[in-house]
């Protein structure tokens, strides 16, 4: 007998997939019900299930990432509410999909066409779809730069965002962050922070230092020939080693 | 055939570009149009100078005895030519004038140079020989010297007054330009965080399976189908409200976001528990429209939705002296992964710019950590400020 899986994090969804299967596919067996991704990937590697229908935004694992790893030993049908780029790429054939809620007219076909490659002789082998599931992960990833930076001030930790930030300093093993009126440190190192900065706002200006473009007040030539930052609304100033002298020049 | 003066024209093209590239923008366009206004009145420029001239001359030739036309002539063009340029440097180059002790040295030591220069040529074309110019106190040459000093002094101060008045000039027009850019700023600001918050409002995942769920229950002539539609309606209705006025009471700010809450919970079912503190006092403070639901959105799609087990959210409000304090506490994942704190802020970035541009710095956002886990956002209001007008 044909096995399944279904994955739905929303209970009302998960039951009307299953009532809805339990109409258009009476005979399937339905061996394991998940509410996210984690134990979905469990329950089909304890399972192993034919077909699995699997919600796309689900808590632990996405229902992309979890078919990332069935990889081609299950028949894999994504469910969806709305996903832009996935349903785009599905409506090519890319991958069997349904719409929630799903309706069973809808189903019906999707099952027609299931129980097709399943019970033909020989069976087909379920489509490999880790690599248009690459694809659609990589679309979805986070904007590149970093806008709220996890510190800690005193024993709290707080959630600073960059355009707070005046400067930060390297300090050891840490990194101090300076804001209008308060001092933060993070444990990542000053190198590694900049990766995650946006570069046109947050300038290395020092080994050791790096400043947010946007509070700098204005750079003061010193008579010992240095250059210096004020910075708005706060005391402490920064110096800018000679290699970075090209930033502040005038033009 | 190439004229003979076309290096010379090349020449001064080259310094002309040279020089105007080395000048600020503004300062730039300032001579470019002080240009083309002489280019356009050349001729009334040519009669007006030509007439102060006539005008200088005829003073020097009857007001000072012994002169006669020519030494007149000579003498009020070179006056009027030296003063003409001195103050049109100054003025498109008042940034080069300091006052300071060189400048002092400069203009004194070149003025009574000058003089003494000038004295010397008067003695000798005279008497042919400059014995005894500067014999005692009262020689010529003293009385040269002094000249010289008023003169210098003169039109040192001549510069420094024109210098001030041009710097005042600038920089009223500095604050002018500089006010309305930062108001600009301040309506841009608040026309986009409004479109951000419209778009988040029918947000597709969220409307689409809350519309899916709805459809569901109703199929099922299930009694939540009415509950959650009513939901759904006052939950659209507020954030359109918000979105066309200022300002709102933190009641119906606290009712809007019961109502999203109570759809998130007839959709995430046992993963989310939620509860709502509001003191009756506070009922009506003002406060701008569609903040709070921000913090709750975020904490539920950031905190809530991608815990396994879901959690819990607490909203409170308090005053603390004469400031308005609201709070949402959740107890989801956190802050933990880099990927959340990159993407986590999008509606939490729209309430920070709103926030700086209706209370400047008065106003704060701050986000914390929520042992053991999850994250408690703070928003602190100051009371008396009349919303609307911007800081």
């Amino acid at each position: 007998m044909t096995t399944a899986l279904i994955a739905d994090d929303e209970p009302v969804m998960l039951a009307r997939i299953r009532n809805a299967l339990a109409e258009a596919w009476p005979e399937l067996n339905v061996v394991a019900e998940c509410r996210n991704g984690v134990t979905a990937l469990e329950a089909f590697h304890a399972h192993k299930p034919d077909v699995a229908f699997l919600d796309i935004r689900m808590p632990g694992k996405t229902g992309l990432e979890v078919a990332a790893e069935i990889g081609d030993s299950a028949h894999v049908v994504f469910v969806t509410a709305y996903d832009e780029h996935a349903i785009a790429a599905f409506q090519n054939g890319a991958a069997d999909y349904l719409l929630k809620p799903v309706e069973v007219a809808r189903l019906r076909e999707t099952v027609a066409r299931l129980r097709k490659r399943i019970e033909q002789q020989p069976a087909s082998a379920p489509a490999d779809l880790t690599a248009l599931v690459k694809s659609l992960l990589e679309q979805a990833k986070p904007a590149a730069h970093l806008k709220w930076i996890r510190a800690s001030v005193g024993n709290v930790t707080r959630l600073i965002h960059t355009d707070d930030i005046l400067f930060f300093q390297s300090d050891n093993k840490y990194t101090r962050i300076v804001c209008k009126g308060a001092d933060a440190f993070v444990r990542t190192p000053i190198s590694e922070l900049r990766e995650g900065l946006d570069p046109e706002r947050f300038w290395q200006v020092h080994r050791g230092a790096i400043v947010n473009a946007h509070n700098i007040d204005r750079a003061v030539r010193e008579e010992s020939e240095r250059l210096v930052l004020h910075f708005k609304g706060h005391h402490e100033k920064i110096v800018v080693s000679r290699q970075y002298y090209p930033l502040f020049k005038q033009d | 055939m190439t004229s003979p003066l076309t290096p010379i024209r090349q020449w001064y093209a080259a310094l002309e570009a040279r020089k105007l590239a080395a000048l600020t923008p503004e300062l730039r366009e300032e001579v470019l149009a002080f240009d083309a206004s002489m280019r356009r009145h050349k001729w009334r420029m040519l009669g007006a100078s030509f007439a102060i001239w006539m005008a200088a001359a005829a003073a020097f030739r009857f007001g000072v005895n012994d002169t006669g036309w020519v030494e007149a002539l000579v003498l009020s063009f070179l006056l009027l030519a030296a003063t003409g340029f001195s103050l049109l440097s100054v003025w498109f180059g008042h940034y080069k004038f300091r006052l300071n002790t060189r400048m002092v040295l400069k203009v004194v030591g070149l003025s009574v140079a000058g003089a003494l220069v000038g004295g010397m040529i008067g003695r000798l074309s005279r008497r042919g020989t400059l014995d005894g110019m500067f014999d005692g106190l009262g020689s010529v040459g003293s009385r040269v010297f002094i000249a010289g000093l008023i003169v210098g002094a003169i039109y040192g101060l001549l510069i420094l007054v024109v210098v001030q008045m041009r710097r005042r000039l600038l920089q009223a027009r500095h604050a002018a330009l500089q006010r309305q850019a930062e108001a600009d700023r301040t309506a841009r600001q608040l026309a986009d965080a409004r479109l951000k918050l419209m778009q988040a409002q029918v947000e597709p995942h969220f409307l689409f399976n809350t519309l899916g769920t709805v459809q569901d229950l109703a199929e099922g002539k299930a009694p939540e189908a009415a509950a959650l539609t009513r939901e759904l309606i006052t939950f659209l209705r507020a954030g359109l409200a918000g979105l066309r006025t200022e300002t709102t009471t933190l009641g119906r700010e606290f009712e809007m976001a019961a109502a999203f809450l109570a759809i998130m919970k007839t959709r995430m079912g046992d993963r989310l528990a939620f509860s709502l503190a509001l003191p009756d006092a506070l009922a009506g403070e003002p406060v701008p429209p569609a903040m709070l639901i921000s913090l709750v959105e975020n904490a539920i799609k950031h905190g809530l939705e991608p815990a396994l087990d879901g959690g819990s959210l607490r909203l409170g409000a308090q005053l603390e002296g004469n400031t308005l304090c609201i709070e949402v506490a959740d107890t989801g994942i956190g802050l933990g992964t880099a990927a959340n704190v990159a993407s986590g802020g999008v509606g939490l970035s729209n309430v920070r710019e709103r926030l700086a541009a209706i209370y400047g710095e008065a106003a704060t956002l701050s986000i914390r950590d929520n042992p053991p886990h999850g994250v408690v956002s703070t928003l602190t209001l100051p009371r008396t400020k009349a919303i609307g007008s911007p800081a």
